[in-house]
């Protein structure tokens, strides 16, 4: 068949016919038995954003917007952040964890000496599933990819690597937010043994109402956030009994 | 070759018939892409080389001067006398008139009806009657808003009258339906008490279509649903060919039948007002013109109306299409009594709409609109979808059907499963409960439409809310059954491909699958027409 051909401007004009849209969705659900696989680390660890360019750019950054915006949610009152002008670095920086808002409230609670050489343990699954993520933490927080679970310690080890670089981590014992004080894990307590470096317990409260998990932004609440005094791994000392001193600390 | 349609719109019109041959024309390897409406939006789509468009007739003048018009039909009827010598102090006078269904979009204000009724309610004031009642004759349509009463009837005899003298007719109040007798062929008739006891009963008509007025306005428009029943029937509407006219329907001759029963019980003034075809206002009255006379300005208007209706929330589209009013003008008003007024009235309905085509066509492709008389101020829903083309569509002929027995209709329409719960109630129903299990016309007429009709819910839904009769769904079908029986397949490009399932029908993505399809069944390089409705018109198709 052979079709009219003429009118070709005012067909450019009019644009085309609309068509209907097939309602594919945008993500396919996955049926999963067990842990998602693919769920798993996609992005890489943003080396660079380590340099002291970035560095410097993302404190800031930090002082200029993330500090506030966390000041304003959050009216945090800090005990015991002078102390840790005492307290040896590298350590292990343990809070409980119960939000989001919690990383930027003990970041901001820290003294600068102390932020500019602080990494965070991301979940992998969570902050590195996509590189736009990634980015966005390793910017603002200044995170590393930290592989939970899984039973071959690969979040460990390289936690054990920025502590050998003299980089202070933050990591969250717990895990997850909303765990619970009985939910502590013997991970921490396992990197301070074998890495030997001192473990800083921090409590922090009422951040859980400001942003509970799955809920995003709640509402306005005044936290505290206490540094407890460092707690050098003893030696023969078991993970167990390490992490019961560090619960034992902060009560 | 294309027939010169450069002479068609511009050029004074002094002989009628060659326009009409001027609209039909024939595609060329420059034509330009065509229009075909789509639901709330449009589509251009490229015929094959060689096929034939056949598009409405211009608009024709209207009247200089309606209100003389109309006084000068009131003194001087056909076949009866001036309605001043009718109207006598103390008669009971009741004025019926057609309901939102007519004209299609509705008229913008002042409603030919209200002129109509003014001039007619002055006089019975002047010759002293006040027993006066208006019924809107909807039949088994929903009943009219109240807004909707103002509209047809105008504020100043709405705000007089509304809400005990002016109201819907209600089909199915027992107490105010009486039975004027059978005809020889033993079909009930049934109207409205009202009306029948009336000492003179006044109808205004709006003749939209060839198929409405005449004996069919009052029969059927205060009927009830056992006058209906007998012509309202899928062997009725197999046998009228086409019941667009109706020297040659059996509904028309059934409805003719019941209502000379009705003459004979009540005297019945018939006003028979006709329209002419100027369905789009304004800036957008180009759509009606082929699209080869389309100016430069008027194909940017377009691309914008295209691209803006494309764009736009489904829901704010059909808002906005609603809102519009056409700017129609009375082309003639006629009264007296109903046969000779009728006669008038459709030579007057082909003067605007009549076309004459020559042969049938294996094709036949049209553009279905956004709406049909059962969804003003509604949703379009897929039942409505298939009486618009093979009810309505299908059956705008005189002679032979425009596409060949076993030819194929292709129309666009989205064709969107969609319903009005408070107008369709039961078109639900019928769309999950009937169609699914089966198609058939006459088996739906047997096995379901008794069930329909008397359902107590939809009964009460008709009677206090503003929904169709239950067994309206199912006379829909019937609308379309001699398309259906007629026609080898019918394609919906762009169609909701599980209601068109539902349905029965093929749906394609564009119109050149479409026709790819239609092959299948026609055979190779088939002859294909375009039917550019709207505005409406019809054809005169010779085999």
């Amino acid at each position: 068949m052979k079709f009219a051909s003429g009118g070709r401007a005012l067909e450019r004009l009019a644009g085309g016919n609309a068509t209907r849209r097939a309602a594919t969705p945008k993500r396919w659900r996955t049926i999963t038995v067990g842990k998602d696989p693919w769920r798993e680390r996609t992005a890489e660890d943003e080396a660079w954003l380590r340099e002291p360019a970035p560095a410097r750019i993302r404190e800031a950054a930090q002082q200029a917007l993330l500090f506030p915006a966390t000041r304003f949610l959050a009216k945090p009152t800090v005990f015991g952040a002078s102390d840790l002008i005492h307290a040896p670095q590298p350590a292990i920086l343990a809070p409980n964890h119960e939000s989001d808002i919690d990383t930027p409230l003990v970041l901001l609670s820290l003294p600068y000496a102390w932020r500019k050489r602080t990494v965070v343990g991301a979940a992998s699954d969570r902050f590195y599933a996509k590189r736009a993520y990634a980015l966005s933490s390793g910017f603002w927080i200044n995170t590393f990819p930290f592989d939970r679970g899984g039973g071959q310690r690969r979040g460990l080890a390289a936690a054990a690597a920025h502590l050998r670089d003299g980089r202070n981590v933050l990591l969250y014992p717990q895990g997850t937010r909303g765990a619970g004080p009985d939910a502590y894990r013997a991970g921490v307590a396992e990197l301070a043994l074998t890495a030997d470096a001192p473990i800083i317990p921090i409590h922090i409260t009422g951040s859980a109402l400001i942003m509970p998990k799955n809920r995003g932004l709640n509402r306005r609440a005044k936290t505290t956030v206490t540094f407890a005094r460092p707690i050098h791994p003893r030696p023969g000392e078991t993970p167990q009994e390490l992490t019961q001193r560090m619960v034992d600390s902060l009560t | 070759m294309s027939i010169a349609p450069a002479r068609m719109i511009e050029r004074p019109r002094r002989h009628v018939s060659a326009d009409r041959e001027a609209c039909v024309v024939e595609v060329t390897e420059n034509s330009p892409p065509t229009l075909f409406h789509s639901g709330e939006q449009f589509r251009l789509e490229r015929l094959p080389v060689g096929s034939r468009i056949v598009y409405p007739p211009p608009p024709l003048k209207g009247l200089a001067d309606v209100e003389a018009a109309i006084a000068a039909a009131l003194d001087s009827p056909l076949g009866m006398d001036p309605l001043n010598s009718l109207l006598s102090p103390g008669m009971k006078l009741t004025i019926a008139f057609d309901d939102i269904s007519l004209p299609l979009p509705p008229m913008r204000e002042p409603d030919i009806r209200a002129l109509v009724i003014e001039q007619v309610l002055e006089r019975a004031y002047r010759a002293g009657v006040d027993d006066i009642h208006l019924i809107a004759a909807l039949a088994l349509h929903r009943r009219m808003t109240a807004d909707e009463l103002k509209r047809a009837v105008g504020s100043r005899v709405f705000d007089e009258f509304y809400p005990d003298r002016l109201y819907n007719h209600d089909a199915e109040d027992p107490g105010n339906i009486v039975h004027l007798g059978d005809t020889p062929n033993e079909e009930r008739v049934e109207l409205s008490k009202r009306a029948a006891d009336s000492d003179l009963l006044v109808y205004v008509n709006i003749n939209l279509v060839t198929m409405d007025g005449g004996h069919k306005s009052v029969a059927v428009g205060l009927g009830t649903y056992n006058s209906l029943k007998h012509h309202h029937t899928p062997h009725a509407m197999t046998r009228s060919r086409s019941f667009m006219d109706p020297s040659r329907s059996e509904l028309h001759k059934s409805a003719g039948r019941q209502g000379e029963i009705v003459e004979s019980a009540v005297p019945i003034f018939h006003i028979e007002t006709t329209l002419n075809n100027d369905m789009y206002g304004g800036a957008l009255r180009f759509l009606a013109k082929p699209e080869q006379r389309w100016t430069p300005r008027e194909q940017a208007i377009f691309a914008g109306l295209k691209r803006a209706t494309d764009r736009m929330p489904p829901k704010l589209r059909r808002d906005l299409f609603h809102k519009q009013y056409a700017p129609y003008a009375v082309t003639g008003v006629t009264a007296g009594a109903v046969s000779p007024v009728h006669e008038v009235t459709l030579e007057r309905c082909a003067t605007q709409q009549a076309v004459q085509v020559h042969g049938q066509a294996d094709v036949v492709t049209a553009g279905l609109p956004y709406v049909c008389p059962y969804n003003v101020n509604s949703i379009m829903n897929p039942v409505l979808v298939m009486c618009l083309g093979l009810g309505y569509f299908f059956n705008l002929y005189k002679g032979v059907p425009l596409a060949r027995e076993g030819g194929v209709m292709i129309f666009t329409h989205p064709v969107t499963p969609e319903f009005n719960p408070v107008h369709h109630p039961s078109y639900v129903d019928f769309f999950e409960e009937v169609l699914s299990d089966t198609r058939d016309p006459m088996e739906i007429h047997k096995r379901y439409e008794r069930a329909y009709a008397e359902d107590e819910w939809y009964r009460h839904l008709y009677r206090t809310s503003y929904a169709y009769h239950g067994v309206h769904p199912l006379y829909m079908w019937y609308w379309g059954a001699h398309g259906l029986e007629h026609l080898g397949d019918v394609i919906f490009v762009g169609g909701d491909p599980e209601a068109c399932r539902r349905m029965g029908f093929r749906r394609a993505d564009t119109m050149r699958d479409a026709l790819e399809m239609a092959e299948q069944v026609v055979g190779r390089d088939p002859s294909v027409t375009h039917f550019h409705c709207p505005p409406l018109f019809y054809a005169e198709v010779s085999a």
